[in-house]
């Protein structure tokens, strides 16, 4: 029975799947951005076949701060090569292009798995909070009121700071922060809802209340999730970079954007390469997923919809 | 503001004397008691935040027995320290001696609550004395950026929402969306690249005495804000200029200028002023790292320090005291969002006038 | 007679989605100095646009005048400066919307809005604004001492007594009423037309009266013009339309009420929708619903046709008026 619904859910979803894209589509700069994601991510996917992973974390002293388009020979796997640094070298003569691509691998895992987390907690602590009310709703509510009122960047450095540098205590630290988003939205969307006289119908004609949650519910919550989850995983990358950035995150010889900016910091004045490639792969991600965020809104939006 | 019509003040008839003080008085109590309400409301939240963090900090795999002794304590003085520093107490026990002060001839405090974690561990300054002293410097950045952000952010707002789709709009909203999606660290970075080290205009360390060094910490601090509000009052303006009042005021015959600034300007800041005082706790969070690029002796720098030296308490108080500052401060957004918007205002009023009608 | 307002051959035009909506076409209207003109027609037919119109308040990007003239008191109003509108506007011409609920600003108090209108058109002290405001209160029957209140203090009916306030507070010599008590409970919509009654009858002030509601326009008006898809199709003494209704669009309206001067009965629909305005039909407008439609209807836009000062816009009086002319 319920796969049947499944079937009719996804069915109804693709036919509104076209009419969203001819809404999505009239906005330039989302689609532009649209494409400059797609395109990070393929480079982060296939980031082992552009370089090597071993032959970007790895020094080759005699090649540091190298120019941009500068060449140089590098003692790599008991040979030696040559080799262009397309964007230059770093103070360790590391290969910044080839960092970046592979920053690039890192900032999307964890941009896409601190959402899921974040949504699929936050998804489900709401939808209990909502549903059940009572005592539970109250300490939830309570408890993202609490998280809400620690500024962001203090409640993630206190959480690396106490749970230790690991990558996933990272992924934890930065998915907590956007758990109460998702609570909320979830929540406020269930409670609207549960009493409505459909739903009421339903129950009384003896739905399951998953099916209830999948006919009803879900619908009303997919799009502001959507666009929540887009915007968040521009933040989360953010958030990563600075809690790399300050020797919190991921720590080098790892590429991360955030680092490679921190380890730069000491040789801008000699080498300003080292300075804009990663900040602008930074900026150009997360404005990405700002306007992609934002076009969704605007085309998932019915009170916007002409 | 400059343009307003002042209807009121100078033109007070004796009727009006007698009648707008008792009126003020009535609004004044009850909002009164709904500010004690809020601040009542507050505490739970308070005592959760502390609550956290503490728990945070408990599970932290630091030593601080170990740290006080160093690597060759013998077994028993390593024991003997434990009892000492109240380390061997269970977690609830510490947490109420982390609110309501410990005593110990050496290590005891007064306790959160009254403002005292007694000595750092690794600096062994007193905590609450660091905090404090420190604030302040944090405190000039923020509201530097603050009011940067309000500065610049309502004006160009305003333009934008003027001339929508215009050429100016257009640029404004490329930055803004640049300055939202900015790390604020690369900000610094590339500020101080420019203009520390290349222009030579700014120096590239800042310190709160000298007001050339704070310019490019509050400029970068201030981005992310001044994008935002930059948005949120060109949307809100935007909204309000459709409004019917809006036409009300056109047909009128009053000027655009009296239109913009006296008629739409007003309702268009009620959210606005929600945004900023947001953006004012957010501003305290990444002045952190903005302290620690330039080197800045704010709360930040001595945060970020803590958490490296694994200065338990001192992370512990500074974390609390943001949190609670953030949190007073949203707090008192929400009661001057009260005193801007007659709608809300009157709530209270009008509660007030029910149950006096009930009697 | 005395024309306050003459409107000829305008034009107004929005734009929206790329697309052109046709509001007001080709309309000629003149109003006679001291009177009351009802203009009545379905929602969407041009109404508002042509109040708007009046103040020369269509303003680009939205919409535009294409063509036309309006003359106030002899002087063109299309070809003022903004200077020289905002000194008629509120002064010489105000206009009260249908909506009392958005209005007025909300946090501004009702004493400073009609005040600033004042101060700005009269050569006064702000003080003494504040008491003519005070005044202007007194007179639609709020308390004075109210004027220091905001709106959302006041319920709609009172509200609106506010912009009525604030619209006759400069004398004007017009006024635009966009069907001033729709948004009303029917009690107090019948309190607030007194009121505006008896201010109107004592500063001798012209009315353009919008409305929904024949019954309305035959308690108050002297004159009334029916608009149908942008254009006046039928005007004439409120006698000779209501008693002799010549356009069948005019007939439809009142032949589906039964009795017109017992209550106010909103306009019964006809069957069929009005023409889409980006998309006008080549012919008559009404031709698509008009019960007694021939084929040049669906050919030729009717010109005016008169009969004394009753005019009407109809193929078949256009055909009679040939006959007369030929005999
Ligand atoms: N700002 C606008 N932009 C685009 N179309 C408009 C605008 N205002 C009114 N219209 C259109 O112009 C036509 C006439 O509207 P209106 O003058 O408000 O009619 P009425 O007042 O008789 O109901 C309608 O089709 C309406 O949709
Ligand atoms: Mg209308």
């Amino acid at each position: 029975m319920s796969n049947q619904t499944f079937l009719r859910f996804f069915k109804r979803q693709s036919k509104n799947i076209s009419q969203f894209w001819r809404q999505f589509s009239r906005n330039k700069l989302a689609v532009a951005s649209l494409i400059l994601v797609l395109i990070f991510a393929l480079i982060a996917i296939f980031a082992d076949v552009l370089y090597s992973y071993d032959f970007v974390t790895s020094n080759s002293l005699e090649n540091a701060l190298l120019k941009p388009g500068e060449t140089g020979t590098v003692y790599f796997q008991e040979k030696d090569i040559e080799h262009t640094f397309i964007l230059g070298s770093d103070n360790y003569g590391r290969d910044i292009l080839g960092r970046l691509v592979h920053g690039a691998r890192i900032s999307m895992i964890i941009g896409f798995v601190t959402v899921a987390m974040a949504v699929v907690i936050g998804g489900i602590l709401g939808a209990i909070a909502g549903y059940k009310g009572g005592l539970f709703d109250t300490i939830i509510m309570r408890l993202t009121d609490i998280i809400l009122s620690i500024p962001t960047i203090l409640m993630s450095i206190a959480i690396v700071a106490a749970l230790g540098n690991s990558f996933f205590n990272l992924l934890i630290a930065i998915s907590t922060s956007l758990i109460p988003g998702y609570i909320r939205i979830v929540r406020a969307s269930i409670i609207s809802i549960k009493d409505q006289e459909y739903v009421e119908a339903a129950r009384v004609i003896g739905a399951g209340d998953f099916r209830i949650v999948l006919k009803h519910i879900l619908p009303n919550i997919t799009s502001p999730i959507i666009v929540q989850s887009t915007l968040n995983v521009g933040s989360s990358i953010l958030s990563a970079s600075w809690l790399s950035f300050l020797g919190l995150g991921i720590l080098p010889p790892k590429p991360e954007w955030g680092n490679m900016l921190s380890e730069a910091r000491e040789f801008i004045q000699y080498a300003p390469h080292l300075l804009f490639a990663p900040g602008i792969a930074i900026l150009l991600t997360v404005l990405a997923y700002n306007i992609i965020g934002d076009g969704l809104r605007d085309a998932l939006d019915p009170k916007l919809r002409r | 503001m400059p343009a307003l019509f002042i209807g009121g003040a100078g033109m007070l008839s004796n009727a009006d004397i007698a009648f707008v003080p008792d009126q003020y008085f009535r609004k004044g109590s009850v909002m009164f008691r709904y500010i004690m309400r809020r601040i009542l409301m507050l505490i739970p939240v308070l005592l959760g935040v502390t609550f956290i963090v503490f728990s945070l900090m408990y599970i932290t795999p630091s030593d601080p027995a170990q740290m006080m002794l160093g690597a060759n304590a013998s077994p028993a003085a390593y024991k003997q320290m434990r009892e000492d520093m109240g380390l061997d107490a269970p977690f609830i026990v510490q947490y109420g001696r982390f609110l309501f002060g410990y005593k110990h001839p050496v290590f005891g405090y007064k306790g959160l609550l009254f403002g005292d974690l007694g000595r750092s561990y690794v600096s062994n300054r007193i905590i609450f004395e660091l905090i404090l002293s420190s604030f302040p410097n944090t405190l000039i950045l923020s509201v530097g950026a603050l009011i940067l952000a309000l500065l610049l952010g309502i004006p160009i707002g305003i333009i934008s929402a003027t001339k929508p789709y215009s050429v100016a709009d257009m640029v404004f909203t490329v930055f803004a969306l640049l300055g939202a999606s900015m790390p604020v660290f690369w900000i610094a970075m590339v500020l101080i690249y420019t203009f520390a080290n290349n222009l030579r205009i700014f120096p590239a360390i800042a310190n709160p005495r000298d007001f050339l060094s704070l310019v490019l910490p509050i400029i970068t601090l201030s981005m992310n804000s001044m994008a935002i509000i930059m948005r949120m009052t060109r949307s809100s303006m935007l909204d309000v200029m459709q409004q019917d009042y809006i036409r009300t005021a056109r047909v009128k015959g009053m000027d655009e200028k009296t239109v913009v600034f006296k008629h739409a300007l007003r309702n268009a800041l009620i959210p606005v002023v929600t945004v900023a005082g947001l953006q004012f706790g957010s501003l305290l969070g990444g002045a952190v790292l903005t302290e620690k690029i330039f080197s800045y002796p704010g709360l930040g720098s001595i945060m970020v320090d803590a958490i490296f030296q694994k200065d338990t308490p001192q992370i512990l108080g500074s974390v609390c005291f943001v949190a609670i500052t953030f949190t007073v401060i949203n707090l008192a957004v929400d009661i001057l969002y009260g005193f801007i918007d007659p709608r809300i205002k009157s709530t209270f009023s009008t509660k007030k006038k029910l149950v006096r009608g009930n009697q | 007679m005395d024309k306050i307002l003459e409107i000829k051959d305008l034009h107004v035009h929005y734009y929206s989605n790329r697309r052109t909506v046709r509001a007001v076409n080709n309309l000629s209207l003149d109003m006679q100095r001291g009177r009351v003109l009802g203009l009545v027609g379905e929602t969407g037919a041009g109404k508002t646009t042509l109040a708007l119109s009046i103040l020369n308040m269509i303003s680009a990007p939205q919409g535009k005048i294409i063509s036309g003239s309006i003359r106030f008191d002899n002087t063109d109003i299309l070809g003022m400066s903004n200077q020289e509108l905002r000194e008629l506007r509120g002064k010489d011409i105000a206009m009260i919307f249908q909506d009392p609920m958005t209005a007025l600003n909300p946090v501004l108090t009702i004493g400073e809005q009609i005040a600033e209108t004042i101060f700005k058109h009269e050569k006064v002290s702000k003080a003494e604004a504040w008491s003519k405001a005070e005044e202007m209160l007194e007179t639609v029957g709020i308390p004075g001492v109210r004027a220091r209140e905001y709106p959302h203090q006041f319920s709609g009916g009172m509200k609106q007594r506010v912009v009525i306030a604030l619209s006759l507070a400069c004398n004007p010599r017009l006024l635009l009423a966009d069907e001033p008590t729709t948004a009303l409970d029917v009690t107090i919509q019948a309190q607030v037309l007194d009121l505006m009654r008896g201010l109107i009858k004592t500063n001798n002030t012209s009315v353009l009266f919008i409305t929904h509601s024949l019954g309305l326009v035959v308690e108050n008006c002297d004159e009334v013009a029916t608009m149908y898809a942008g254009e006046v199709v039928e005007y004439g003494t409120v006698k000779q339309v209501f008693g002799n209704p010549l356009h069948p669009y005019t007939k439809g309206l009142l032949g589906s009420l039964p009795d017109y001067s017992e209550g106010s009965p909103r306009l019964r629909p006809i069957p069929g929708l009005m023409p889409d305005p980006t998309n006008l039909p080549k012919g008559c407008y009404f031709s698509p619903r008009c019960p007694n439609v021939m084929p040049q209807c669906h050919e030729l836009h009717p010109e005016n046709s008169s009969i004394e000062v009753h005019l009407v816009k109809c193929h078949q009086y256009q055909e009679n008026l040939h006959v007369e002319q030929s005999i």
